[in-house]
């Protein structure tokens, strides 16, 4: 788990350095902004754009949870870990966004 | 000697204010940030904190009088949740093209709908693109910390933007935890008072938010611009300055990452449990 200290100013150069080590990375999301490029939320678009010019980049998902508050359990994170070990071995993502509980794989 | 307490990150949060030694308190109540206000009124009004408590008539006067209370050269601070913040939209870019670094507590609440009081943040991610510094405690520790840390970053010379502070209402507005007091005098000298560079004052007139041509425009959102890439090294100096000041710990330092903001990253009990299968967690970034 990496922990995003601030939001703004966004930590560009370290989350490159930080990201670029792994092979998958999803993000999990608190807020939607609807219609984004990303189709989720806000977190995946400064996360994709930091490791952009990263010559290694890992494959980027994002996680819908806990939005209204609704609280987020130990279930959906193993399932989260489950989409990012998938995406680790094959180096892609199937989907940029995962709505937990809601679509079928988490 | 610092002091072990137990209390939610409210009580932290109006703590953590009075150390900083605020001057100006602006309220409104909505939950869950409301317990902020609360505290900090009681601090007041016992004789513990010598500033000006200041009932807003809704979230918009509330940015306005901490706003007003910047540019008289005072530390300022206010708070609000869910639909509180967006009611105070539209006093958020004139506090950062202005230069006030007043500070804004946030206890995230979702906006409606659901209109079900849970915490999200979609609250004060409305206002991403404003020019306020935000970033998001994980526990009433780090919102304590994060109060007094803000205001030296806000209020540095290089950077004099307004900040806020966030928690997620309730799992960390609400659920008490240990939290740290430190000396009065660590904070005094890890922040010195406010000294605007300009204050509104009848003997030495300035010019506070004055109409403007379109030319003159771009010039003051570029200096805006400036201001938030001065950010990131001024917020590592106050951070290495406040772990010496105060004997903390830096931050600790798999195939795959999973990457949060807030309490979203609170479960503590979770990583021990993922230790198998995730490698050790790099945090603080």
């Amino acid at each position: 788990m990496v922990k995003l200290r601030f939001l703004r100013p966004f930590p560009t150069e370290k989350v490159a350095e930080t990201l670029s080590k792994f092979k998958a990375v999803g993000c999990v999301e608190t807020s939607t902004s609807y219609g984004a490029a990303m189709k989720g939320g806000n977190l995946i678009h400064e996360v994709r754009s930091a490791l952009y010019d990263e010559p290694k980049r890992p494959a980027i998902t994002s996680f819908m949870a806990g939005l209204g508050g609704e609280v987020v359990t130990f279930d959906e994170f193993y399932n989260m870990a489950k989409v990012l070990a998938k995406a680790a071995k094959t180096g892609k993502v199937d989907q940029y966004v995962y709505w937990m509980n809601f679509d079928n794989e988490v | 000697m610092a002091k072990e307490m137990i209390m939610a990150g409210c009580a932290a949060a109006a703590h953590a204010a009075k150390f900083a030694r605020v001057e100006v308190i602006s309220s409104y109540p909505i939950r869950p940030y409301t317990g902020i206000m609360m505290e900090l009124s009681k601090l007041v009004a016992n004789g513990e904190l010598d500033a000006e408590f200041i009932h807003g008539e809704g979230e918009h006067a509330q940015v306005s009088i901490a706003y007003g209370a910047s540019a008289c050269g005072a530390r300022a601070y206010t708070g609000s949740s869910g639909v509180g913040v967006t009611y105070a939209f539209e006093t958020f870019s004139p506090a950062s093209g202005g230069r006030y670094p007043i500070q804004m507590a946030i206890a995230d609440r979702a906006l409606d709908p659901p209109g079900d009081f849970g915490s999200e943040h979609t609250d004060v991610m409305s206002a991403r693109d404003q020019g306020w510094i935000m970033g998001w405690a994980e526990t009433p520790q780090e919102i304590f910390d994060n109060t007094i840390i803000y205001y030296r970053i806000g209020e540095d010379p290089k950077v004099m933007l307004p900040q806020f502070s966030c928690q997620d209402g309730y799992f960390v507005s609400h659920i008490p935890d240990k939290v740290i007091f430190p000396e009065q005098s660590q904070v005094d000298e890890f922040l010195p008072p406010y000294k605007s560079p300009h204050p509104l004052d009848p003997t030495r007139p300035t010019s506070h938010g004055p109409q403007i041509f379109p030319d003159q425009g771009p010039a003051i959102d570029l200096q805006r611009a400036q201001a938030m890439l001065n950010t990131p090294k001024v917020i590592e100096t106050a951070i290495a300055d406040y772990n010496k000041i105060f004997g903390r710990k830096p931050a600790e330092g798999a195939s795959h990452a999973q990457y949060a903001e807030g309490d979203r990253d609170g479960h503590r009990g979770l990583q021990q449990d993922l230790r198998p299968q995730l490698q050790p967690v790099p945090r603080g970034v």
